[in-house]
Protein backbone atom coordinates (compact mmCIF):
# COMPACT_ATOMS: atom_id res chain seq x y z
CA UNK A 1 0.00 0.00 0.00
CA UNK A 2 1.45 3.56 -1.26
CA UNK A 3 1.16 6.20 1.76
CA UNK A 4 -1.90 8.51 1.64
CA UNK A 5 -1.07 10.96 -0.90
CA UNK A 6 -2.38 13.74 1.58
CA UNK A 7 0.66 13.20 3.12
CA UNK A 8 2.84 13.99 0.44
CA UNK A 9 0.98 16.83 -0.34
CA UNK A 10 1.16 18.36 3.53
CA UNK A 11 5.28 18.52 3.09
CA UNK A 12 5.14 20.33 -0.42
CA UNK A 13 6.48 24.09 -0.36
CA UNK A 14 3.54 25.80 -0.89
CA UNK A 15 2.85 29.16 0.67
CA UNK A 16 0.42 27.78 2.23
CA UNK A 17 2.39 24.85 3.87
CA UNK A 18 4.43 27.75 5.64
CA UNK A 19 1.57 29.13 7.80
CA UNK A 20 1.21 28.66 11.53
CA UNK A 21 -1.11 25.31 11.79
CA UNK A 22 -3.10 27.25 14.99
CA UNK A 23 -4.10 30.38 12.04
CA UNK A 24 -5.28 27.44 9.70
CA UNK A 25 -7.12 25.38 11.80
CA UNK A 26 -8.78 28.39 13.27
CA UNK A 27 -9.26 30.06 9.69
CA UNK A 28 -10.78 26.72 8.46
CA UNK A 29 -13.46 26.38 11.59
CA UNK A 30 -13.96 29.90 10.38
CA UNK A 31 -14.89 29.17 7.20
CA UNK A 32 -16.49 25.81 8.00
CA UNK A 33 -18.88 27.78 10.05
CA UNK A 34 -19.90 31.01 8.13
CA UNK A 35 -20.48 28.04 5.28
CA UNK A 36 -22.61 25.98 7.56
CA UNK A 37 -24.67 29.07 8.91
CA UNK A 38 -25.33 30.77 5.43
CA UNK A 39 -28.97 30.00 4.43
CA UNK A 40 -30.34 28.15 1.35
CA UNK A 41 -30.93 31.13 -0.02
CA UNK A 42 -27.85 33.13 0.24
CA UNK A 43 -26.23 32.94 -3.43
CA UNK A 44 -24.24 36.03 -2.81
CA UNK A 45 -22.69 34.15 -0.17
CA UNK A 46 -22.05 31.00 -1.56
CA UNK A 47 -20.22 32.66 -4.97
CA UNK A 48 -18.17 34.50 -2.63
CA UNK A 49 -17.01 31.51 -0.58
CA UNK A 50 -16.13 29.76 -3.47
CA UNK A 51 -14.42 32.25 -5.21
CA UNK A 52 -12.17 32.40 -1.59
CA UNK A 53 -11.42 28.95 -1.69
CA UNK A 54 -10.63 28.71 -5.46
CA UNK A 55 -8.39 31.34 -4.35
CA UNK A 56 -6.86 29.78 -1.82
CA UNK A 57 -6.72 26.05 -3.63
CA UNK A 58 -4.80 28.07 -6.89
CA UNK A 59 -2.50 29.85 -4.50
CA UNK A 60 -1.64 26.58 -2.37
CA UNK A 61 0.58 25.27 -5.55
CA UNK A 62 -1.42 21.57 -4.58
CA UNK A 63 -2.18 19.33 -7.95
CA UNK A 64 -5.70 20.88 -8.48
CA UNK A 65 -6.86 18.06 -10.65
CA UNK A 66 -6.83 15.31 -8.08
CA UNK A 67 -7.99 17.50 -4.83
CA UNK A 68 -10.80 18.23 -6.72
CA UNK A 69 -11.26 14.49 -7.15
CA UNK A 70 -10.95 13.94 -3.47
CA UNK A 71 -13.13 16.07 -2.49
CA UNK A 72 -15.96 15.03 -5.35
CA UNK A 73 -16.00 11.56 -2.89
CA UNK A 74 -18.22 13.07 -0.62
CA UNK A 75 -20.47 14.30 -3.73
CA UNK A 76 -22.26 10.97 -4.38
CA UNK A 77 -24.06 11.59 -0.65
CA UNK A 78 -24.45 15.18 -1.64
CA UNK A 79 -26.04 14.62 -5.15
CA UNK A 80 -28.87 11.75 -3.36
CA UNK A 81 -30.39 14.23 -0.52
CA UNK A 82 -30.32 16.66 -3.13
CA UNK A 83 -31.94 15.01 -5.56
CA UNK A 84 -34.51 13.39 -2.93
CA UNK A 85 -35.03 17.19 -1.62
CA UNK A 86 -35.68 18.42 -5.21
CA UNK A 87 -37.69 15.60 -5.92
CA UNK A 88 -39.63 15.78 -2.96
CA UNK A 89 -40.35 19.83 -2.70
CA UNK A 90 -39.46 20.68 -6.05
CA UNK A 91 -36.96 23.87 -4.81
CA UNK A 92 -34.07 23.48 -6.90
CA UNK A 93 -32.50 26.18 -4.69
CA UNK A 94 -32.09 24.31 -1.42
CA UNK A 95 -31.04 21.28 -3.42
CA UNK A 96 -27.98 22.97 -5.09
CA UNK A 97 -27.49 25.17 -1.60
CA UNK A 98 -26.60 21.45 -0.10
CA UNK A 99 -24.29 20.74 -2.84
CA UNK A 100 -22.89 23.91 -2.52
CA UNK A 101 -22.39 23.57 1.37
CA UNK A 102 -21.16 20.57 1.40
CA UNK A 103 -18.22 20.72 -1.61
CA UNK A 104 -17.12 23.83 -0.01
CA UNK A 105 -16.69 22.63 3.22
CA UNK A 106 -15.12 19.52 2.08
CA UNK A 107 -12.40 21.70 0.50
CA UNK A 108 -11.72 23.37 2.83
CA UNK A 109 -10.94 21.15 5.38
CA UNK A 110 -8.67 19.42 2.39
CA UNK A 111 -6.79 22.05 1.91
CA UNK A 112 -6.31 22.37 5.21
CA UNK A 113 -5.35 18.79 5.89
CA UNK A 114 -3.39 18.89 2.63
CA UNK A 115 -1.16 21.84 3.60
CA UNK A 116 -0.25 20.95 7.16
CA UNK A 117 1.10 17.36 8.40
CA UNK A 118 -0.97 15.49 10.68
CA UNK A 119 1.61 15.85 13.86
CA UNK A 120 1.66 19.90 13.32
CA UNK A 121 -2.22 19.83 13.17
CA UNK A 122 -2.21 17.81 16.51
CA UNK A 123 0.24 19.98 17.89
CA UNK A 124 -1.95 22.74 17.49
CA UNK A 125 -5.16 20.94 18.58
CA UNK A 126 -2.97 20.98 21.81
CA UNK A 127 -2.67 23.94 21.85
CA UNK A 128 -6.09 24.71 21.67
CA UNK A 129 -6.46 22.46 24.96
CA UNK A 130 -7.33 18.94 23.34
CA UNK A 131 -6.95 16.61 25.68
CA UNK A 132 -3.26 15.33 24.99
CA UNK A 133 -4.60 11.61 25.60
CA UNK A 134 -6.75 11.69 22.76
CA UNK A 135 -4.23 13.31 20.19
CA UNK A 136 -1.51 10.59 21.31
CA UNK A 137 -3.96 8.10 20.63
CA UNK A 138 -4.61 9.85 17.07
CA UNK A 139 -0.70 10.33 16.61
CA UNK A 140 -0.04 6.02 17.33
CA UNK A 141 -3.35 5.47 14.84
CA UNK A 142 -2.29 6.91 12.02
CA UNK A 143 1.28 6.21 12.41
CA UNK A 144 0.17 2.54 12.39
CA UNK A 145 -2.85 2.79 9.89
CA UNK A 146 -0.85 2.30 7.22
CA UNK A 147 1.44 -0.40 8.94
CA UNK A 148 -1.80 -2.17 10.15
CA UNK A 149 -3.36 -2.22 6.73
CA UNK A 150 -0.38 -3.28 4.75
CA UNK A 151 -0.42 -6.87 6.89
CA UNK A 152 -4.37 -7.07 6.02
CA UNK A 153 -3.58 -6.44 2.31
CA UNK A 154 -0.55 -9.40 2.68
CA UNK A 155 -2.92 -11.69 4.35
CA UNK A 156 -5.21 -11.44 1.56
CA UNK A 157 -3.04 -12.17 -1.23
CA UNK A 158 -1.67 -15.28 1.10
CA UNK A 159 -5.34 -16.64 1.56
CA UNK A 160 -5.96 -15.93 -2.00
CA UNK A 161 -2.84 -17.81 -2.99
CA UNK A 162 -3.92 -20.48 -0.45
CA UNK A 163 -7.39 -20.85 -2.15
CA UNK A 164 -5.89 -20.55 -5.77
CA UNK A 165 -9.22 -19.68 -6.56
CA UNK A 166 -10.43 -23.12 -6.43
CA UNK A 167 -13.17 -22.75 -3.97
CA UNK A 168 -15.85 -25.27 -4.37
CA UNK A 169 -19.71 -24.88 -2.83
CA UNK A 170 -18.42 -27.41 0.36
CA UNK A 171 -16.02 -25.52 1.35
CA UNK A 172 -17.57 -22.26 0.68
CA UNK A 173 -19.45 -22.51 4.16
CA UNK A 174 -16.17 -22.08 5.80
CA UNK A 175 -15.27 -19.07 4.41
CA UNK A 176 -16.72 -16.56 7.42
CA UNK A 177 -14.64 -18.63 9.52
CA UNK A 178 -11.96 -18.40 7.69
CA UNK A 179 -11.99 -14.37 7.22
CA UNK A 180 -13.30 -14.32 11.14
CA UNK A 181 -9.49 -16.31 11.94
CA UNK A 182 -7.98 -14.23 9.70
CA UNK A 183 -8.99 -10.55 11.42
CA UNK A 184 -8.36 -12.63 14.63
CA UNK A 185 -5.00 -12.73 13.77
CA UNK A 186 -4.44 -9.63 12.58
CA UNK A 187 -6.17 -8.30 15.69
CA UNK A 188 -3.26 -10.46 17.84
CA UNK A 189 -0.84 -9.27 15.55
CA UNK A 190 -1.72 -5.60 16.52
CA UNK A 191 -2.09 -5.88 20.28
CA UNK A 192 1.31 -7.38 20.23
CA UNK A 193 2.51 -4.89 18.21
CA UNK A 194 1.08 -2.45 21.30
CA UNK A 195 2.76 -4.41 23.66
CA UNK A 196 6.07 -4.17 21.87
CA UNK A 197 5.77 -0.48 21.38
CA UNK A 198 5.46 0.01 25.38
CA UNK A 199 8.81 -2.19 25.69
CA UNK A 200 10.26 0.11 23.84
CA UNK A 201 8.73 3.34 25.28
CA UNK A 202 9.93 1.68 28.74
CA UNK A 203 13.46 0.81 27.59
CA UNK A 204 14.06 4.15 26.57
CA UNK A 205 13.02 5.57 30.05
CA UNK A 206 9.23 6.28 29.33
CA UNK A 207 7.81 9.92 28.63
CA UNK A 208 6.07 10.98 25.62
CA UNK A 209 7.92 12.01 22.84
CA UNK A 210 5.66 14.91 21.73
CA UNK A 211 4.66 15.41 18.02
CA UNK A 212 7.61 15.29 15.72
CA UNK A 213 8.23 18.11 13.03
CA UNK A 214 10.95 18.85 11.15
CA UNK A 215 10.34 22.76 11.60
CA UNK A 216 7.96 24.04 14.38
CA UNK A 217 6.56 27.22 12.55
CA UNK A 218 6.16 30.18 14.65
CA UNK A 219 3.36 32.77 14.79
CA UNK A 220 4.11 35.78 12.72
CA UNK A 221 2.78 39.13 11.73
CA UNK A 222 2.28 37.71 8.07
CA UNK A 223 -0.01 34.89 9.91
CA UNK A 224 -1.74 36.98 12.06
CA UNK A 225 -2.35 39.54 9.22
CA UNK A 226 -3.75 36.88 7.56
CA UNK A 227 -6.13 35.07 9.76
CA UNK A 228 -7.70 38.45 10.85
CA UNK A 229 -7.94 39.29 7.76
CA UNK A 230 -9.59 35.93 6.54
CA UNK A 231 -11.91 36.58 9.41
CA UNK A 232 -13.28 39.80 8.32
CA UNK A 233 -13.78 38.39 4.97
CA UNK A 234 -15.86 35.35 5.84
CA UNK A 235 -18.07 37.28 7.92
CA UNK A 236 -18.16 40.52 5.56
CA UNK A 237 -19.21 37.64 2.67
CA UNK A 238 -21.92 36.07 5.12
CA UNK A 239 -23.53 39.35 5.83
CA UNK A 240 -23.88 40.30 2.43
CA UNK A 241 -26.19 36.97 2.35
CA UNK A 242 -28.17 38.25 4.71
CA UNK A 243 -28.88 41.63 2.93
CA UNK B 1 -23.25 6.45 8.56
CA UNK B 2 -21.24 9.19 8.66
CA UNK B 3 -22.74 13.18 8.11
CA UNK B 4 -20.39 15.34 6.11
CA UNK B 5 -20.63 19.19 6.67
CA UNK B 6 -23.17 21.58 5.40
CA UNK B 7 -25.78 18.87 5.81
CA UNK B 8 -27.20 19.68 9.45
CA UNK B 9 -28.55 22.70 10.66
CA UNK B 10 -26.77 24.98 12.63
CA UNK B 11 -28.58 24.23 15.82
CA UNK B 12 -28.08 20.65 15.25
CA UNK B 13 -24.48 20.24 14.73
CA UNK B 14 -23.60 23.11 17.66
CA UNK B 15 -25.27 21.04 19.92
CA UNK B 16 -24.00 17.99 19.58
CA UNK B 17 -20.53 18.96 19.53
CA UNK B 18 -21.79 20.68 23.07
CA UNK B 19 -22.49 17.49 24.02
CA UNK B 20 -19.45 15.55 22.52
CA UNK B 21 -16.54 17.34 23.23
CA UNK B 22 -17.70 17.50 27.06
CA UNK B 23 -18.10 13.86 27.08
CA UNK B 24 -15.18 12.83 24.95
CA UNK B 25 -12.73 15.35 27.07
CA UNK B 26 -14.49 13.50 30.17
CA UNK B 27 -13.78 10.40 29.52
CA UNK B 28 -10.25 10.88 28.54
CA UNK B 29 -9.98 12.63 31.79
CA UNK B 30 -11.45 9.83 33.72
CA UNK B 31 -9.04 6.95 31.81
CA UNK B 32 -6.08 8.83 33.01
CA UNK B 33 -4.55 7.20 35.69
CA UNK B 34 -3.25 3.76 36.09
CA UNK B 35 -1.83 1.55 33.17
CA UNK B 36 -2.33 4.53 31.19
CA UNK B 37 1.21 4.69 29.38
CA UNK B 38 0.39 0.96 28.24
CA UNK B 39 -2.72 2.18 26.90
CA UNK B 40 -2.29 4.91 24.87
CA UNK B 41 -0.10 2.71 22.04
CA UNK B 42 -3.06 -0.09 22.46
CA UNK B 43 -5.54 1.73 21.98
CA UNK B 44 -3.87 3.90 19.19
CA UNK B 45 -2.97 0.63 17.49
CA UNK B 46 -6.23 -0.96 17.97
CA UNK B 47 -7.82 1.78 15.89
CA UNK B 48 -5.48 1.23 13.46
CA UNK B 49 -6.73 -2.26 13.30
CA UNK B 50 -10.48 -1.04 12.56
CA UNK B 51 -9.15 1.01 10.37
CA UNK B 52 -7.83 -1.73 8.32
CA UNK B 53 -10.33 -4.59 9.61
CA UNK B 54 -12.86 -2.25 7.60
CA UNK B 55 -11.10 -3.24 4.57
CA UNK B 56 -11.18 -6.96 4.71
CA UNK B 57 -14.57 -8.15 3.10
CA UNK B 58 -16.44 -10.89 4.32
CA UNK B 59 -18.63 -13.31 2.05
CA UNK B 60 -22.06 -13.22 3.51
CA UNK B 61 -24.17 -15.07 0.69
CA UNK B 62 -25.68 -14.42 -2.19
CA UNK B 63 -22.46 -12.87 -4.31
CA UNK B 64 -22.27 -10.21 -1.33
CA UNK B 65 -19.69 -9.04 0.89
CA UNK B 66 -19.60 -6.82 4.28
CA UNK B 67 -17.02 -6.10 6.61
CA UNK B 68 -16.19 -5.24 10.23
CA UNK B 69 -17.37 -1.85 11.83
CA UNK B 70 -15.75 -2.86 14.74
CA UNK B 71 -17.45 -0.45 17.56
CA UNK B 72 -18.95 -3.39 19.80
CA UNK B 73 -15.71 -6.12 19.10
CA UNK B 74 -13.82 -3.13 20.67
CA UNK B 75 -16.08 -2.35 23.78
CA UNK B 76 -15.57 -6.21 24.13
CA UNK B 77 -11.88 -6.03 23.86
CA UNK B 78 -10.32 -2.90 25.52
CA UNK B 79 -13.44 -1.95 27.50
CA UNK B 80 -16.46 0.35 26.60
CA UNK B 81 -14.91 3.56 27.97
CA UNK B 82 -11.41 3.03 25.89
CA UNK B 83 -13.61 2.03 22.71
CA UNK B 84 -15.39 5.30 22.91
CA UNK B 85 -12.60 7.25 23.05
CA UNK B 86 -10.75 5.51 20.04
CA UNK B 87 -13.95 5.60 18.16
CA UNK B 88 -14.04 9.69 18.84
CA UNK B 89 -10.26 9.59 17.44
CA UNK B 90 -10.73 7.71 14.57
CA UNK B 91 -13.84 9.73 13.28
CA UNK B 92 -11.87 12.55 13.72
CA UNK B 93 -9.13 11.26 11.82
CA UNK B 94 -11.52 10.18 8.93
CA UNK B 95 -13.10 13.65 9.16
CA UNK B 96 -9.86 15.24 8.44
CA UNK B 97 -7.73 12.85 6.00
CA UNK B 98 -10.53 10.54 4.31
CA UNK B 99 -13.21 13.11 3.82
CA UNK B 100 -15.59 10.61 5.52
CA UNK B 101 -17.90 12.44 7.86
CA UNK B 102 -17.15 16.11 8.35
CA UNK B 103 -15.38 17.99 11.27
CA UNK B 104 -18.44 20.48 12.31
CA UNK B 105 -20.26 17.33 12.41
CA UNK B 106 -17.78 15.32 14.45
CA UNK B 107 -19.79 15.91 17.76
CA UNK B 108 -23.02 14.43 16.07
CA UNK B 109 -20.79 11.63 14.40
CA UNK B 110 -19.47 10.98 17.91
CA UNK B 111 -22.52 11.37 19.10
CA UNK B 112 -23.94 8.72 17.21
CA UNK B 113 -21.42 6.75 16.58
CA UNK B 114 -19.00 6.76 19.61
CA UNK B 115 -20.91 7.60 22.56
CA UNK B 116 -24.67 6.09 21.46
CA UNK B 117 -23.01 3.07 19.01
CA UNK B 118 -20.77 1.65 21.94
CA UNK B 119 -23.47 1.87 24.84
CA UNK B 120 -25.91 0.22 22.51
CA UNK B 121 -23.36 -2.41 21.38
CA UNK B 122 -22.28 -3.11 24.60
CA UNK B 123 -25.12 -3.16 26.76
CA UNK B 124 -26.17 -7.08 25.87
CA UNK B 125 -22.56 -7.81 26.24
CA UNK B 126 -23.18 -6.42 30.00
CA UNK B 127 -26.05 -8.48 30.61
CA UNK B 128 -25.56 -11.28 28.82
CA UNK B 129 -22.22 -11.65 28.60
CA UNK B 130 -21.48 -14.26 31.03
CA UNK B 131 -23.97 -16.47 30.57
CA UNK B 132 -25.36 -19.20 28.03
CA UNK B 133 -26.60 -16.11 25.78
CA UNK B 134 -22.96 -14.45 25.40
CA UNK B 135 -23.04 -15.40 21.41
CA UNK B 136 -26.33 -14.29 21.22
CA UNK B 137 -25.50 -10.38 23.32
CA UNK B 138 -22.71 -10.97 21.33
CA UNK B 139 -24.34 -10.65 18.30
CA UNK B 140 -26.87 -8.55 19.53
CA UNK B 141 -24.36 -5.62 20.30
CA UNK B 142 -23.06 -5.01 16.68
CA UNK B 143 -26.34 -5.12 15.06
CA UNK B 144 -27.64 -2.57 17.93
CA UNK B 145 -24.34 -0.36 17.74
CA UNK B 146 -25.16 0.33 13.85
CA UNK B 147 -28.75 0.53 14.07
CA UNK B 148 -28.71 2.90 16.69
CA UNK B 149 -25.81 5.09 15.16
CA UNK B 150 -27.86 5.20 11.84
CA UNK B 151 -31.31 5.89 13.20
CA UNK B 152 -29.60 8.65 15.31
CA UNK B 153 -27.84 10.05 11.74
CA UNK B 154 -31.12 9.86 9.68
CA UNK B 155 -33.39 11.81 12.77
CA UNK B 156 -30.53 14.38 13.01
CA UNK B 157 -30.77 14.80 9.15
CA UNK B 158 -34.59 14.62 9.33
CA UNK B 159 -34.82 17.40 12.27
CA UNK B 160 -31.88 19.33 10.05
CA UNK B 161 -34.82 19.34 6.77
CA UNK B 162 -33.51 17.13 4.98
CA UNK B 163 -37.08 15.42 3.33
CA UNK B 164 -36.79 11.74 4.55
CA UNK B 165 -40.30 10.50 4.10
CA UNK B 166 -41.97 7.63 5.69
CA UNK B 167 -41.02 5.47 2.48
CA UNK B 168 -36.86 6.74 2.51
CA UNK B 169 -36.34 6.61 6.19
CA UNK B 170 -37.74 2.72 6.11
CA UNK B 171 -36.37 1.79 3.36
CA UNK B 172 -32.76 3.16 4.75
CA UNK B 173 -33.60 1.89 7.87
CA UNK B 174 -33.64 -1.83 6.14
CA UNK B 175 -30.86 -1.86 4.51
CA UNK B 176 -28.85 -0.78 8.15
CA UNK B 177 -30.72 -3.83 10.01
CA UNK B 178 -29.31 -5.78 6.83
CA UNK B 179 -25.55 -4.35 7.81
CA UNK B 180 -26.36 -4.55 11.82
CA UNK B 181 -27.10 -8.55 11.39
CA UNK B 182 -23.78 -8.67 9.16
CA UNK B 183 -21.99 -6.47 12.06
CA UNK B 184 -23.21 -9.22 14.44
CA UNK B 185 -22.34 -11.95 12.57
CA UNK B 186 -18.81 -11.09 11.75
CA UNK B 187 -18.24 -9.74 15.42
CA UNK B 188 -19.27 -13.18 17.21
CA UNK B 189 -17.32 -14.98 14.60
CA UNK B 190 -13.92 -12.56 15.14
CA UNK B 191 -14.62 -12.90 19.25
CA UNK B 192 -14.74 -16.77 18.78
CA UNK B 193 -11.37 -16.65 17.27
CA UNK B 194 -9.82 -14.28 19.37
CA UNK B 195 -10.87 -15.88 22.51
CA UNK B 196 -9.13 -19.13 20.77
CA UNK B 197 -5.91 -17.44 20.38
CA UNK B 198 -6.13 -15.85 23.56
CA UNK B 199 -8.91 -15.94 25.85
CA UNK B 200 -7.54 -12.76 27.25
CA UNK B 201 -7.87 -10.70 24.59
CA UNK B 202 -11.77 -10.32 25.47
CA UNK B 203 -12.88 -8.66 28.83
CA UNK B 204 -15.47 -10.04 31.16
CA UNK B 205 -18.93 -7.82 31.39
CA UNK B 206 -18.71 -4.80 33.21
CA UNK B 207 -15.08 -4.45 33.93
CA UNK B 208 -13.84 -0.58 34.15
CA UNK B 209 -17.13 1.19 33.41
CA UNK B 210 -18.36 4.39 34.96
CA UNK B 211 -20.50 4.63 37.94
CA UNK B 212 -24.35 3.97 37.13
CA UNK B 213 -24.85 7.67 38.91
CA UNK B 214 -22.52 9.38 36.31
CA UNK B 215 -23.73 7.18 33.47
CA UNK B 216 -27.62 7.86 34.27
CA UNK B 217 -26.89 11.77 34.86
CA UNK B 218 -24.71 11.99 31.86
CA UNK B 219 -28.02 10.27 29.65
CA UNK B 220 -30.14 12.47 31.39
CA UNK B 221 -28.15 15.48 30.15
CA UNK B 222 -27.94 14.40 26.85
CA UNK B 223 -31.69 14.03 26.36
CA UNK B 224 -32.48 17.39 28.23
CA UNK B 225 -30.09 18.58 25.15
CA UNK B 226 -31.56 17.01 22.66
CA UNK B 227 -34.81 18.28 23.77
CA UNK B 228 -34.33 21.44 24.18
CA UNK B 229 -32.73 21.00 20.75
CA UNK B 230 -36.32 19.36 19.67
CA UNK B 231 -38.31 22.12 21.07
CA UNK B 232 -36.79 24.95 19.24
CA UNK B 233 -36.17 24.09 16.25
CA UNK B 234 -39.28 22.02 15.80
CA UNK B 235 -42.25 23.04 17.75
CA UNK B 236 -44.68 20.65 16.18
CA UNK B 237 -41.92 17.58 16.02
CA UNK B 238 -44.20 15.07 17.44
CA UNK B 239 -46.74 16.35 15.15
CA UNK B 240 -44.43 16.18 11.83
CA UNK B 241 -43.08 12.73 12.86
CA UNK B 242 -46.70 11.41 12.98
CA UNK B 243 -47.36 13.34 9.66
CA UNK B 244 -44.27 11.82 8.06
CA UNK B 245 -44.99 7.90 9.77
CA UNK B 246 -48.47 7.88 7.26
CA UNK B 247 -51.20 9.42 9.03
CA UNK B 248 -50.71 12.41 6.18
CA UNK B 249 -50.84 9.46 2.96
CA UNK B 250 -54.74 8.93 4.16
CA UNK B 251 -55.74 12.12 4.69
CA UNK B 252 -54.48 13.18 1.19
CA UNK B 253 -55.94 10.38 -0.16
CA UNK B 254 -59.13 10.71 0.99
CA UNK B 255 -59.02 14.86 0.25
CA UNK B 256 -57.13 14.18 -3.24
CA UNK B 257 -58.98 11.50 -4.69
CA UNK B 258 -62.24 13.36 -5.83
CA UNK B 259 -59.94 15.83 -7.08
CA UNK B 260 -57.76 14.30 -9.33
CA UNK B 261 -58.52 15.38 -12.79
CA UNK B 262 -57.84 13.79 -15.83
CA UNK B 263 -55.26 16.21 -17.85
CA UNK B 264 -52.03 15.20 -16.09
CA UNK B 265 -52.79 13.21 -12.51
CA UNK B 266 -49.22 12.01 -12.51
CA UNK B 267 -47.62 15.50 -12.27
CA UNK B 268 -49.76 17.19 -10.44
CA UNK B 269 -50.21 14.63 -7.31
CA UNK B 270 -47.81 15.22 -4.58
CA UNK B 271 -48.91 11.65 -3.24
CA UNK B 272 -47.64 10.06 -6.43
CA UNK B 273 -44.14 12.63 -6.36
CA UNK B 274 -43.62 11.84 -3.08
CA UNK B 275 -43.71 7.92 -3.30
CA UNK B 276 -41.43 8.12 -6.30
CA UNK B 277 -39.30 10.17 -5.02
CA UNK B 278 -38.90 7.86 -2.28
CA UNK B 279 -38.39 5.12 -4.12
CA UNK B 280 -36.00 6.71 -6.20
CA UNK B 281 -34.60 7.87 -3.00
CA UNK B 282 -33.81 4.70 -1.55
CA UNK B 283 -32.45 3.15 -5.17
CA UNK B 284 -29.80 6.63 -5.18
CA UNK B 285 -29.24 6.10 -0.86
CA UNK B 286 -28.37 2.49 -1.35
CA UNK B 287 -25.98 3.06 -4.94
CA UNK B 288 -24.64 6.22 -3.35
CA UNK B 289 -23.24 3.92 -0.29
CA UNK B 290 -22.03 1.47 -2.69
CA UNK B 291 -20.13 3.82 -4.58
CA UNK B 292 -18.92 5.34 -1.80
CA UNK B 293 -17.96 2.74 0.09
CA UNK B 294 -16.10 1.46 -3.27
CA UNK B 295 -14.41 4.69 -3.73
CA UNK B 296 -13.29 5.24 0.17
CA UNK B 297 -11.70 1.86 -0.20
CA UNK B 298 -9.86 2.34 -3.22
CA UNK B 299 -8.85 5.28 -1.99
CA UNK B 300 -7.60 4.10 1.12
CA UNK B 301 -5.78 1.23 -0.40
CA UNK B 302 -3.80 3.09 -2.91
CA UNK B 303 -3.77 6.28 -1.12
CA UNK B 304 -5.49 8.29 -3.81
CA UNK B 305 -2.85 7.57 -6.33
CA UNK B 306 -5.21 5.97 -8.70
Amino acid sequence: MRHNAIEQWARGPGPLHGMDARVKLLVTVAFLIAVSTTPSHGWVAYIGFGTIVMIALVRSELPMRRLLLRAALTLPFALCFASISYLSNGEAGIALALIARSQLCVLATLLMVATTPLPLILAALESFRIPSRMLEIAQFLYRYLFVIADQGQRMRWAAASRDAGRLTRSNRQSLLDRAGGALAVLFACAYNRAEGIHRATLSRGGGRSGFPVLTKPTLGKRDLFIAIGSLLLFIGVRIASVS
Amino acid sequence: MHIPDGFLKTEVWAAFDLISVPTIGYLSHRAKGAGSDRQVPLLGVMGAFVFAAQMINFPVGLGTTGHLLGSTLLAITVGPVPAALVLAVILGIQALVFQDGGLLAWGANTFNMALCGVAAGYLPYYFLGSGRLRSVSIFLGGLLSVVTGAVLALLMLKVSGAPLTATIFMGSLTMFVVTGILEGAITVTVVQAIERLNPAFVKAPGTNLPSLKKLVLAAACALMIVGILFASSLPDGLEKVAVSMGIEKHKWVLVQAPLANYEMPVLESSYLRKSTAGLIGIGLVYAACLLLARLIRRQRMFGGNS
